[in-house]
């Protein structure tokens, strides 16, 4: 088992504006709107912090004087949560006042902002926490990754070679990505092994290990080509295969061919149960990787 | 109209900095001026009771509702430009937090007066983003 945290799919990062004055919140919401990120608005820090529980966004934008909670508690509250303690939180602060700022910093917020705001400074200093707070998750999810991988590696290495072996590792694999289903299928013997997220069907009711889409992509799969389908409705589906994806609440799928010298060997797939923009070029990666390693455990 | 004291500002500018209120027009791109007539309704809307409630806790000596009222009033008076009047809402909000609520006294008429100006000004901004 892993304590890994999941990797996130989200392309759009998502900002909750936190102001009692609906003027100025409304202003902030428009600034950065058109910046393109996905904002939230709430009018105190009781309110922030529901959303916050339920949202998980990017960023937290948090007046310091605010009646019911304060920014500085409210700030203080996100940083006590177990997860995400590491959110960038942009206070703002009324003109040049160091008693607030000096608060700020110490209820953990990343930086200030005062008001009257600079609306070029509030942009270019959200983009800056974002993607700063952006590197500082991948490697993190790096690091987890390593560890994950590894574990996995001395996992096989005591096992023994029985093709049964690997459901645990699959399944360690369906909770470290946050998917819903993963299946390693092996054309020699025709035998597939499955992990399934609590709440979601087996593929065993189904009679086809890949629902048929060999049909379509069989070529790709000779020539080692990961087919990656961000939503499954952007492809011509016969109604039998719809159906059957529908049952198997899959939206999208992610299927990595494994050929081993040069013959297909089996598949790795992955299905998610609901759409995405696309399938995140580190998870095919890692994915081809424990797809390489499970077909050469078991040559 | 440019003032003595000041040649290159004219009484408006001085009141209000008028590239807090264009940097909301600018903002607004096409709607600027609706975005921005939106706000300073707004903000004409919910000010008074902000003064008020100053008025009444240094009358009755409470620094917790006027900490509250004057920051209120400041930092949404600061998002419009008037500087002048945020920065004595700002003197009376450190008061407060001081505790001494007695030097706030002298400081509400000069409050008051910089308020109609501010509001003066910002009526016609209004009148000007409504031709």
């Amino acid at each position: 088992m892993t304590d890994s945290k999941p990797i996130s799919d989200r392309s759009t990062p998502v900002v909750l504006i936190t102001d009692d004055d609906n003027a100025l919140r409304s202003l902030l919401v428009m600034a950065l709107k058109a910046e393109g990120y996905e904002i939230e608005e709430a009018i105190n820090g009781e309110e922030c912090l529901v959303k916050y529980a339920r949202l998980q966004p990017d960023l937290v934008l948090l007046d310091a004087i605010m009646p019911e909670m304060d920014g500085f508690s409210c700030c203080q509250h996100i940083r006590a949560l177990p997860d995400h303690p590491q959110i960038p939180i942009l206070m703002i602060t009324f003109l040049d006042d160091r008693e607030s700022i000096d608060q700020a910093f110490q209820a953990g917020a990343t930086d200030y902002i005062t008001k009257p705001i600079h609306w070029s400074v509030l942009r270019q200093r959200v983009r800056y926490l974002l993607a700063s707070s952006h590197t500082l998750k991948q490697a993190e999810q790096q690091k987890n990754w390593e560890v994950f991988f590894r574990n996995i590696l001395e996992q096989l290495s005591i096992s023994g070679l029985a093709w049964e072996s690997l459901t645990p590792l699959l399944n360690q694999c369906q909770q470290f990505f946050q998917v819903e289903r993963i299946l390693l299928y092996q054309f020699k013997n025709q035998q597939y092994l499955e992990a399934i997220a609590s709440g979601y069907p087996s593929i065993k009711e189904s009679s086809l290990f890949d629902l048929g889409l060999e049909s379509i992509y069989l070529d790709q799969y000779q020539q080692g080509k990961t087919i990656a389908i961000a939503d499954l409705e952007q492809v011509e589906l016969s109604i039998t295969q719809q159906e059957i994806f529908a049952r198997l609440k899959t939206k999208s799928i992610l299927i990595i061919p494994i050929l081993i010298k040069e013959k297909l060997w089996g598949l790795l797939c992955i299905h998610r149960a609901k759409t995405q923009t696309s399938w995140e070029e580190t998870t095919l990666e890692r994915f081809q990787d424990l797809a390489h390693l499970f077909a050469l455990s078991h040559l | 109209m440019e003032t003595a004291e000041n040649p290159n500002f004219t009484n408006d500018e001085l009141v209000l900095d008028l590239g807090a209120l264009q940097a909301i027009r600018e903002m607004g791109g096409e709607d600027g001026d609706f975005v921005l007539n939106n706000i300073i309704q707004m903000y004409l809307e919910t000010t008074l009771p902000y003064l008020q409630q100053i008025e009444t806790a240094i009358a009755t000596g409470d620094p917790d509702r006027l900490r509250r009222a004057a920051h209120s009033l400041g930092s949404s008076s600061a998002t419009l430009g008037a500087l002048n009047f945020a920065k004595l809402c700002k003197e009376l909000e450190n008061l407060a937090r001081s505790g001494s609520i007695a030097p706030a006294k002298n400081l509400f008429l000069p409050l008051q007066t910089e308020y109609e100006t501010v509001k003066r000004a910002l009526t016609l901004q209004l009148k000007d983003s409504n031709d």
